[in-house]
């Protein structure tokens, strides 16, 4: 009797389509209280993702019992919480609607997040500085008091970094996400003069600043003609930087902070985003929670220097992208096999796949969408499920090949060649992206209800079309239209064209109540080549007095 | 109960237990949904949705299967908050830097006093030609300390040479065989050991390939009775081995080096040879001369990749008397230790010479880590007429081999043999 409860319980549902407003914000905004500021560490959450939360995946039962109930075909993937009811996230503090939904112009693609460019044409004066690790740089303020960090390119690979962080950063940007603004800026060497109680460590130990400091970091990196030092210049954020976020959990000191991390849909599904650009160092420490004016923390994704063919000062490896750098997977296949199963990235020299410095190790064939991983391991990319995926396919392959290129004219790269092959690679790895995704899942989205002339007309973006992973004479729609109250069939047809009409007067009238009739379409995309029909889409239309609407879609 | 009865008991227990099975594969679903905060709003009284923050929890049922997790979790989050103390107040620690100068606590697991700890001091920027000075100091027990004291100059007279110090003392329960190719298990004894020994080595870089060392020592070692708590159980030393033996020594040796690969060495080949001549200071009892020939070969499977790679080493050592002196048993060639036949005990074998044969199929588990998998073929002998192939003994085993970017790390080895097993961890590579 209780499993008959627990079940019972288990099988109750609401409805899935709002007949009120849809959601399109969280309101996660609300003023709190300042928290202080948490530590960003390097080490600790590599290891943990890496070791210790594999290990707790499996004794999570919660977890287990899902996994085994995938297997046997009687439970789902666990799915992201903040999803409305037209599969959507609605915009909150970490995430805006912007290109897919909006269509940005050229320009505001290529300026992305900026509003101010750092003043070369005055002194600057550094404030603070790093002169140990891999990337040593400084943080400076310009002579019309805007404060940059200054970053430079490896003395290897010139412009390979900076192009990279400033490229990426304005593709997360015009897919909705938080970014520091991010320029190239080429400076007179020359103009720079370091403030006053300016401390770097030295072996160890704290000392003031010196000239001689400020040489060595400049020394032997990227010059233009006129003697100019190329540098990436990230203008700090507007608010107080609070630490970072993490891909797991919530914040404690957070009250707005409401839904675990690694069950949010837009950070599930930048794994999407990050494997397109081979963003491999994706991690806790490259994330920043801001304390805004307004009182809230804004969620920011940072550190871009690792995406595109770039790792850091250096290049990408050819394992980056293919597996975890600590891989059990892999290592267990390793060891039955004695060493002789050849792992892919094993045999590759990345030093024979840059065709320029500045582009670095980024390759379109090796990329496997399906299989792409961070460097580490992170809980919410783990949990991606089909319908993150889509959502972050979707967002990957609304960039034009023209608007990709807009963008990666922003990297600055001198070198017209290596700006090809960039804006090539991007393209590519957009178009296997989306080939893969797309083909796993019914693609169609953007809908749209209407009345026309006396007809009830449904149309959608069939993104598999859009994105010429289907042909529009292989593909045909078959779809039936339900009235939610009663089940009682309406129609079922097919159509060559991702508009779907009925005549008005084969609908019925509504309801005694007043309340709308809401219609439920069953689309399912048939591919003439492919004996698969995708799972329905469901989509929910209320029939109301100022015109219908669509009210909720359901994917399978 | 007729088996009728019996048989629908049986389903109705599996249908509640599928249905159970179900519901709480459920659970967290139905959570989620009752989390979206998606309401109609198609009732006046009903919020507006963008008034109402979505959140997500589990339930009870939800808390309760996920305890596991919970109390793993908690149980490691110590060794987090060690890691992030570490990488604020000790960064260099966990980046793998150390200072041209430090201090860094030693610790030692088994042995008499089961445990030992201690210090280890070096400087490796001493005076303006970058001398280096390193200091290790152990304390176990009364029966188990070890001190060593190593002092090196890195360009002695030239670019291409260098000269090492070395003086080391310690006391240490030693428990041995003495035996020769057939001796017994039961042959085991124990003894108490009181060393010093002083060496000096000059070694010059003749070419690329070529090292040449000449070096000479100083040992005096004590043999007595051991008073440790393994002394109960194994019978002592013979009392004509105890007393004090002091010994000088003169030698040197000559290294080919053919070897290619970093981090892992996968072709080529090495040659060791050493020649030394060793006699009594006190009262004239020992007078010998031990030499030595090692050949190591690396072999890649060229049809996989060069990491996947067999390994070679074949070791002959031998001492010969002189004058018609003797040789100290404790210096005399021997078998069974972490770097000749590793499934035996420590000094298994040992007579005036001996022969191993080692292959090793090394694999990459990951980019900083190999598989081996290896066997070790050993006999000692007095005479070389005395080799033969039935003498050999087998031990085998696998391992770990941790791979840094300058070469071998760290190993961790697993050998067994017909009598004994033994687990490995060192930082020195066996070849």
């Amino acid at each position: 009797m209780a499993a008959l409860a627990l079940f019972s319980i288990s099988c109750s549902s609401t409805k899935p389509y709002a007949l009120g407003p849809v959601k399109t914000f969280d309101p996660d905004t609300s003023r709190i209280p300042q928290p202080e500021e948490n530590a960003s560490y390097q080490y600790w959450d590599r290891i943990d993702n890496t070791v210790f939360h594999q290990i707790e995946k499996p004794l999570d039962l919660n977890k287990t019992f899902r996994f085994a109930g995938r297997l046997i075909g009687v439970s789902d993937a666990k799915e992201a919480v903040n999803v409305n009811r037209l599969d959507e996230v609605p915009e909150s503090s970490w995430y805006q609607y912007r290109h897919y939904h909006d269509t940005m112009s050229t320009n505001q693609l290529k300026q992305g997040p900026n509003s101010v460019e750092p003043d070369t044409s005055g002194n600057w004066t550094i404030f603070s500085a790093k002169l140990e690790g891999a990337n040593p740089g400084f943080f400076i303020e310009d002579a019309k008091g805007n404060r940059f960090l200054i970053k430079f390119d490896g003395p290897e690979y010139p412009e390979l970094t900076t192009s990279a962080e400033v490229i990426s950063t304005k593709l997360f940007y015009a897919a909705g996400y938080n970014v520091p603004e991010a320029t190239i800026a080429y400076f007179d060497p020359e103009k720079v003069s370091i403030g006053e109680d300016v401390m770097v460590m030295d072996k160890g130990e704290e000392r003031p600043m010196n000239m001689k400091d400020y040489r060595s970091i400049i020394e032997g990196k990227t010059r233009n003609a006129q003697g100019k030092i190329r540098a990436l210049a990230s203008k700090f954020v507007d608010g107080i930087p609070v630490g970072q976020w993490t891909f797991e959990g919530t914040r404690s000191d957070d009250p707005n902070d409401k839904v675990k991390h690694e069950d949010r849909r837009e950070v599930r599904g930048m794994r999407i985003i990050s494997s397109w650009l081979n963003d491999t160092d994706r991690r806790d420490a490259n994330t920043m929670a801001v304390y805004t004016d307004e009182g809230y923390i804004k969620h920011y994704v940072q550190d871009f220097g690792n995406t595109l063919g770039a790792n850091g000062a250096s290049i990408h490896g050819p394992i980056y992208g293919q597996a975890y750098l600590i891989d059990p997977r892999y290592m267990a296949r390793n060891a039955i096999t004695l060493g002789t199963y050849i792992n892919s990235w094993e045999t590759i020299d990345a030093q024979n796949h840059i065709p320029h410095p500045s582009v670095g190790y980024f390759r379109a064939d090796v990329f496997k969408p399906g299989q792409w991983v961070s460097a580490h391991p992170l809980p919410a990319y783990e949990n991606m499920t089909l319908r993150d995926a889509f959502w972050g396919a979707k967002l990957v392959s609304g960039f034009s090949n023209e608007e990709i290129r807009a963008i990666v004219e922003t990297g600055k790269l001198s070198n017209e060649s290596a700006e090809e092959y960039l804006v090539d690679v991007l393209v590519k790895r957009r178009d296997k992206l989306a080939r893969y995704w797309f083909s796993r899942i019914n693609p169609i989205d953007k809908f749209s209800a209407r009345d026309y002339r006396d007809r009830l007309e449904l149309t959608f973006a069939d993104l598999g079309l859009q994105n010429e992973v289907f042909t529009k004479e292989e593909t045909i729609y078959k779809y039936t239209i339900f009235e939610v109250s009663g089940g009682r069939e309406i129609k079922t047809d097919t159509s060559s064209e991702p508009r779907l009409s009925i005549r008005r007067n084969h609908l019925p009238e509504s309801e005694a109540d007043g309340k709308p009739i809401v219609l439920e379409y069953e689309i399912s995309t048939k591919h003439k080549n492919d004996d698969v029909t995708e799972k329905p889409t469901k989509v929910y239309i209320a029939l109301e007095s100022a015109g219908p609407r669509v009210v909720g879609i359901q994917r399978d | 109960m007729n088996i009728c009865q019996l048989f629908k008991a049986t389903r109705n227990i599996f249908f509640a237990f599928i249905l159970a099975f179900v519901a709480f594969c459920q659970v967290e679903a139905r959570d989620l949904y009752i989390a979206n905060a998606d309401t109609t709003g198609s009732e006046n009284t009903k919020p507006h949705p963008n008034t109402v923050a979505y959140s997500s929890g589990k339930s009870f049922f939800g808390h309760v299967l996920a305890t596991p997790s919970y109390l793993f979790h908690w149980a490691t989050r110590p060794l987090g908050w060690g890691i992030k103390f570490s990488e604020q107040k000790l960064p260099q620690l966990l980046q793998g830097e150390r200072g041209p100068y430090g201090v860094y606590p030693l610790f030692e697991l088994g042995g008499d006093a089961l445990g030992a700890y201690g210090l280890l001091l070096y400087h490796n920027k001493l005076t303006r030609y970058n001398h280096k000075a390193r200091i290790e100091a152990l304390f176990g027990s009364e029966n188990y300390n070890d001190f060593d004291f190593e002092y090196t100059i890195p360009k002695a007279g030239s670019d291409r040479s260098r000269v090492e110090l070395d003086a080391s003392y310690s006391n240490d329960p030693i428990k041995s065989f003495y035996g020769d190719n057939d001796s017994r298990l039961s042959a085991e004894n124990i003894y108490a050991t009181e060393n010093l020994e002083i060496d000096a080595v000059y070694s010059i870089l003749l070419s690329e390939k070529i090292d040449l060392s000449l070096l000479t020592g100083y040992q005096k070692m004590d043999i007595k009775e051991s008073e440790s708590d393994d002394a109960d159980e194994l019978p002592s030393i013979p009392g004509e081995r105890r007393g004090t033996s002091t010994l000088y020594s003169l030698g040197s040796s000559v290294r080919f080096d053919f070897a290619e690969g970093t981090p892992r060495i996968f072709s080529g080949s090495r040659y060791l040879a050493a020649l030394q001549w060793y006699h009594s200071l006190t009262d004239g009892e020992f007078h010998y001369l031990q030499y030595s020939f090692e050949w190591q070969q690396f072999i890649p499977l060229k049809f996989l990749t060069n990491e996947r790679r067999f390994a070679f080493k074949g070791s002959l050592e031998k001492t010969a008397p002189l004058a018609g002196k003797s040789i100290p048993f404790f210096k005399k060639p021997g078998l069974g230790s972490s770097y000749d036949l590793r499934g035996f005990q420590s000094d298994r074998f040992q007579d005036d010479g001996s022969l191993l044969l080692t292959l090793e199929y090394r694999y990459p588990l990951w980019n900083f880590a190999d598989i081996t998998l290896f066997v070790d073929e050993g006999q000692v002998f007095s005479r070389y007429s005395d080799i033969s192939i039935p003498d050999f003994h087998t031990s085998y085993g696998f391992g770990f081999h941790l791979i840094s970017s300058k070469g071998f790390a760290f190993r961790s080895e697993f050998a067994f043999s017909k009598e004994s097993s033994r687990v490995i961890l060192s930082i020195n590579p066996n070849f």
